[in-house]
């Protein structure tokens, strides 16, 4: 009777407690796979993935055994390191050699995928109903960037994305305090905290790329103030309007207040000048938020802070990035490649994998509350509410030789404290955009 | 059935080696030529023919003649400075007995380094944040200098790193050279009292100007499409200041996937190389 009692008082207080988080558990992301298609209805056949070696390779690969049961799809993986692999991709392709099914693509290369068909159009997979469920898979679940990354080479979708980064604001909140200094909301304040860091501490106020890709963080500075880098509707290049031209001072005003050698600096050294302490903020890829209190990578563990992407006139538009997967159009199974497309960007998975700290594309999975367990509150809003606003860069056929033609000219100016000569690019890029049009 | 009909065994036996020839040399070489006469712009899967568009492209175009300046100033400022250098280097090592086996070897340590990794080396060496050269300077009371992040110490900086480079193959060729000399001239000058310079002036050099020049045609050659250590230090950065007409090529073809410019890039270096070479050939065999 007694033991009768205490069951029936359990279940009631589980019940009460269902009740009262009932709201929270909704928020959930359900663990199961959807059972309007037969997940099993390619089972036997094989496919051949090419992965670049990045954390989501690396946190996807144990979990493809559950795709392989789910499925009876067999799985072959190969990696390669970045640089290799972005070199062999479009190198194989160029000579119809490339042999694998599924492949991890960026999205800048897009429109020359897409116009060379190296890319498989992939709505009619996820139109299908026998391979999809719309109601579980829900596209619309992706945030509006990584939606326009799926279409941007054309008008259909070529790539699904995998990941989601962001600019964002990462600074010393130790440095902040003693000075006296409120956290920056827009560029102003952003260039005077730098310089008052720089004049009153021994350390650089801000660390930015001023290398070969200083054109990536400074895309938000663009769009922030109004500008554009290419209006890619009216083929027209819109560097040298007058907004864009304030965006471009105000990122050689912040370069000036980064550490020496700056139009060197990339990705890795950024990241190395915030870690050692040589400078104070950082206004880049949201990536670096898991090394920060690495105590094995970082110097500055427990010191360090995080704000949404500042505000320009034009609001809060950070750039992001997302990488995608796509599917070789010679592919022999393309459904069962679809399958595993679907499945490796499905809410299940991908909520697997942000809990191992890849940053998902999914609004939901920055929802759910495990996901809130893993990663701090400040860290979950500052992206999420940067993700909400932000924007991918205006990538066509030619995109990184304009992108060299802008890191040019901000380097020469930077170098010579002169103007950056915005019309001369200007002037290139729309000849290159004509060229481009009449099919040159 | 084929010796019958006449095919020469010797040619028969030289066939796989044409066989490879035309594989891997003329092959890619007539199709770089034919590249240079088309567009990519509707995909690589149908180029079209447009004439000399690409050169005329490529001539209008500002930034040509700046890597082009680029090229011409490493290559004189690699070859000239790491002659100089190699000589004299040379000319001390054939003049002592004493211990030349480990200066040999500690000279020519330099060459057996895979460029990129002398590369990446230097870039360390040099960063202006953590170098330990701006460190050492600092000691002495020097700022840190930008060495190849200064738009303006970049080119001289490369060019400093591919001198430490390649001296040790001046010196080799030349100090090859000193010690294959024969004596009787030198004693027919000391016979006639010439001094030190003198014999230098008149014996040592016109003796040694055939591989003198062949030395610097080789290293010529090397620093007109010098790479690796360029793109592993500056990428052609910063602005355009270490651009060269061969890291440009590379950023063409691999990096913008326009294959027919950097071939027609490609295509120029090699008319240029061709022409320099058979002047030089020539007045050497005057």
């Amino acid at each position: 009777m007694k033991r009768m009692r205490f069951a029936i008082g359990i279940t009631l207080m589980v019940m009460l407690l269902a009740a009262t988080f009932g709201i929270s558990f909704a928020a959930n992301v359900p663990n199961e796979y959807s059972n309007q298609i037969d997940w099993k209805q390619f089972s036997g056949q094989q496919i051949d993935v090419l992965f670049s070696i990045h954390p989501w390779e690396e946190n996807l690969i144990p979990l493809i055994p559950q795709f392989e049961e789910l499925t009876g799809i067999k799985v072959r993986v190969t990696k390669l390191p970045e640089q290799e692999y972005l070199t062999k991709v479009p190198a194989d392709l160029t000579a119809g050699i490339f042999a694998f099914d599924v492949f991890m693509s960026q999205y800048y290369d897009a429109p020359k995928y897409t116009m060379e068909k190296w890319t498989q159009p992939l709505d009619e997979f996820m139109n299908n109903s026998k391979l999809t469920d719309p109601a579980w898979y829900d596209w619309e679940d992706f945030f509006a960037g990584a939606r326009a990354v799926a279409t941007i080479g054309a008008e259909y979708k070529d790539r699904i994305p995998i990941t989601a980064e962001a600019q964002v604001l990462i600074y010393r909140k130790d440095i902040l305090e003693k000075l006296g200094l409120k956290v920056p909301e827009t560029f102003d304040e952003l260039l005077a905290t730098a310089k008052t860091i720089k004049e009153k501490e021994n350390i650089a106020g801000i660390t930015l790329r001023g290398g070969p890709e200083l054109w990536w963080p400074m895309y938000g500075f663009v769009r922030s103030f109004g500008g554009e880098y290419i209006d890619l509707k009216n083929n027209a290049s819109k560097i040298n309007n007058p907004e864009s031209k304030d965006a471009v001072d105000m990122y050689i005003k912040c370069l000036a207040l980064t550490p020496p050698g700056t139009t060197s600096t990339g990705w890795d050294e950024i990241n190395a000048a915030i870690l050692t302490g040589k400078a104070a903020m950082f206004l880049d890829s949201s990536v670096i938020y898991s090394r920060l209190e690495d105590p094995k990578v970082s110097q500055v563990a427990g010191k360090m802070d995080i704000a949404p992407f500042v505000k320009g006139p034009a609001g809060r538009i950070a750039h992001s990035h997302y990488w995608s997967i796509s599917m070789n159009p010679k592919a022999k199974n393309k459904e069962a490649a679809w399958l595993f497309i679907e499945w490796a960007t499905s809410k299940q998975v991908q909520l697997q994998l942000a809990m191992k700290g890849v940053l998902s594309p999914r609004n939901s999975i920055w929802e759910d509350e495990n996901f809130g367990k893993v990663f701090s509150k400040d860290f979950i809003e500052s992206v999420k509410e940067t993700l909400k606003t932000a924007v991918i860069s205006p990538a066509n056929m030619r995109f990184f030789e304009m992108m060299d033609i802008l890191r040019a000219a901000v380097q020469e100016a930077f170098s010579d404290q002169s103007e950056p000569d915005l019309n001369g690019v200007n002037e290139k890029w729309q000849k290159m955009l004509d060229d481009m049009k009449a099919g040159k | 059935m084929l010796f019958k009909k006449g095919i020469p065994l010797p040619y028969l036996l030289t066939l796989p080696v044409v066989i490879a020839l035309i594989i891997v040399l003329f092959y890619p070489t007539i199709y770089a030529v034919l590249m240079c006469f088309q567009s990519t712009g509707s995909g690589t899967g149908n180029p079209v023919f447009v004439g000399l568009e690409n050169f005329k492209t490529l001539f209008t175009n500002k930034e040509f003649y700046q890597n082009g300046l680029n090229t011409l100033l490493f290559t004189i400022g690699s070859v000239g400075i790491s002659f100089l250098l190699g000589f004299g280097l040379a000319l001390l090592l054939n003049s002592i007995d004493f211990g030349v086996s480990v200066y040999r070897t500690v000279f020519i340590l330099p060459i057996g380094v895979t460029p990129v990794v002398a590369g990446l080396t230097w870039n360390m060496l040099l960063n202006p944040l953590y170098g330990i050269l701006n460190y050492f300077l600092g000691l002495i009371g020097i700022q840190p200098l930008g060495w190849t992040t200064d738009i303006r110490m970049a080119l001289p900086s490369v060019i400093m790193i591919d001198v430490w480079q390649w001296t040790p193959f001046m010196l080799l060729i030349l100090y090859a050279g000193l010690q294959m000399l024969p004596k009787e001239p030198y004693e027919a000058a000391l016979i006639d009292g010439a001094s030190s310079l003198q014999s230098f002036r008149y014996v040592t050099f016109p003796l040694l100007k055939p591989i003198i020049a062949i030395a610097v045609v080789l290293r010529g050659l090397e620093a007109f499409k010098a790479f690796d250590i360029i793109y592993t230090i500056t990428k052609g950065g910063p602005g355009r200041a270490t651009e060269t007409w061969i890291v440009r090529a590379y950023m063409e073809s691999f990096r913008f996937h326009r294959m027919e410019m950097g071939a027609v890039i490609g295509i120029i270096m090699l008319i240029i190389t061709i022409l320099v070479c058979r002047r030089i050939v020539r007045v050497l065999e005057k």
